[in-house]
């Protein structure tokens, strides 16, 4: 399991900045992300995938560059 | 809230630039992806989690999605606070206490001054203030000194210098206004003198420029004669010519020298020396002229 500090270091070392300067990067948008929930609204996460809340409990649509093309999409 | 929004968003909340959030939105959620891809279950904290799912031949092919339990969904009912007012929520904390004080119907409209009084009062009453220990004051001090030499740093030395001896504060106090007075009048006197001597000061200039100006006209029609360096180009020009002559002596006087030294033998015998002599003397003479002339040749060509 890739943990949010993987995540974190792996992106840092993908930009060329130390680890630690991106911790508030990834708390912001935590928080951000978070206020959206509870006001009810849609986050795009950008090329990732959109977080709709669907009652109680967002629901995650991946984006279409996450997932590889099925058979029938190259038809 | 789209991309747009999300990369806005986070460059106002950590007051950076948007082009800064949107290189870190992109790479976070691009080193996401090919974990993903690769199989590993990704974390990210309050965002959720997202595991891999893969066909019976090991192809990803989708994920699944787990939000994150610190995620509270929104109740059905509650007011939302939308819009800039949960950033600055965020930004500048309200005790609760103040807001139920100042607002407690929770329909009228606020007035920000009661809760600003309320906020003050709340923090005061949890964080009191220090008591700093007051040294207690000797019982012979005067109180009203202590106050005079607080407020008026410095007076009390100026009094004491104008009346030597008169330590008495209340007395100092009473007598300020006649010291001021008489300052005052004092200083009106030196104005009025400082005044009658630029006056007689302004008359002196007129007649000093009045002179400095005949004299830098009378200076610029009729200059001074400047003194001849003729004499001076003479004694140059003669010391040249004689370095000249020297210079020439030494390069074309060789042969004379020579002549010189077979003046004194007969000159059928003595110009044409015995092989034995030639060597011993006359070459030794002749080298020795054409080293000294090839020297001050040399210095000419440095000079030159």
């Amino acid at each position: 399991m890739a943990a949010l500090k993987d995540i974190l270091y792996r992106t840092a070392a993908n930009i060329g900045v130390d680890a630690d300067a991106l911790q508030s990067y990834a708390d912001a948008l935590s928080s951000i992300v978070e206020e959206a929930h509870r006001r009810g609204e849609d986050v795009e996460l950008m090329t990732f995938g959109t977080l709709r809340p669907e009652g109680s409990e967002p629901r995650f649509t991946p984006h279409a560059s996450l997932l590889p093309p099925r058979d029938g999409d190259e038809a | 809230m789209t991309r747009r929004e999300l990369i806005e968003r986070m460059a106002d909340r950590l007051q950076v630039p948007e082009h800064s959030a949107q290189v870190f939105l992109h790479a976070f959620f691009d080193v996401s992806k090919s974990m993903l891809r690769s199989g590993e279950t990704v974390a990210l904290g309050a965002l959720g989690t997202w595991t891999p799912e893969h066909d019976p031949d090991g192809v990803f092919r989708s994920v699944i999605y787990a939000p994150s339990h610190a995620a509270s969904p929104v109740p059905v009912g509650e007011d939302i606070v939308s819009g800039p007012a949960s950033s600055i929520d965020s930004r500048h904390f309200i005790p609760a206490e103040a807001l139920a004080i100042a607002h407690p119907s929770g329909r009228s409209p606020v007035d920000v001054a009661d809760i600003v009084i309320e906020v003050q009062r709340g923090f005061a009453e949890e964080a009191p203030m220090e008591e700093t220990p007051v040294e207690e004051a000797p019982a012979d001090a005067a109180p009203e000194e202590e106050s005079v030499e607080d407020e008026y740093p410095g007076e009390e030395e100026y009094i004491e210098e104008a009346v030597p001896g008169d330590t008495d504060a209340g007395d100092m106090l009473t007598d300020e206004g006649d010291f001021l007075e008489e300052d005052f009048d004092e200083v009106e006197a030196e104005g009025m003198e400082a005044e009658s001597m630029e006056g007689h000061g302004i008359e002196d200039d007129e007649v000093e420029d009045d002179a400095v100006f005949h004299r830098n006209r009378d200076q610029l029609y009729h200059p001074p004669e400047e003194r001849s360096n003729r004499a001076l180009l003479f004694v140059a020009l003669g010391l040249t010519l004689v370095v000249l002559i020297i210079i020439l002596s030494l390069l074309f006087g060789s042969d004379e020298k020579a002549s010189f030294g077979d003046r004194r033998h007969d000159p059928n015998s003595a110009t044409i020396p015995s092989a034995g002599t030639w060597n011993e003397t006359a070459e030794p003479e002749s080298s020795r002229y054409e080293l000294t002339a090839n020297t001050v040749k040399l210095t000419i060509q440095r000079s030159i």
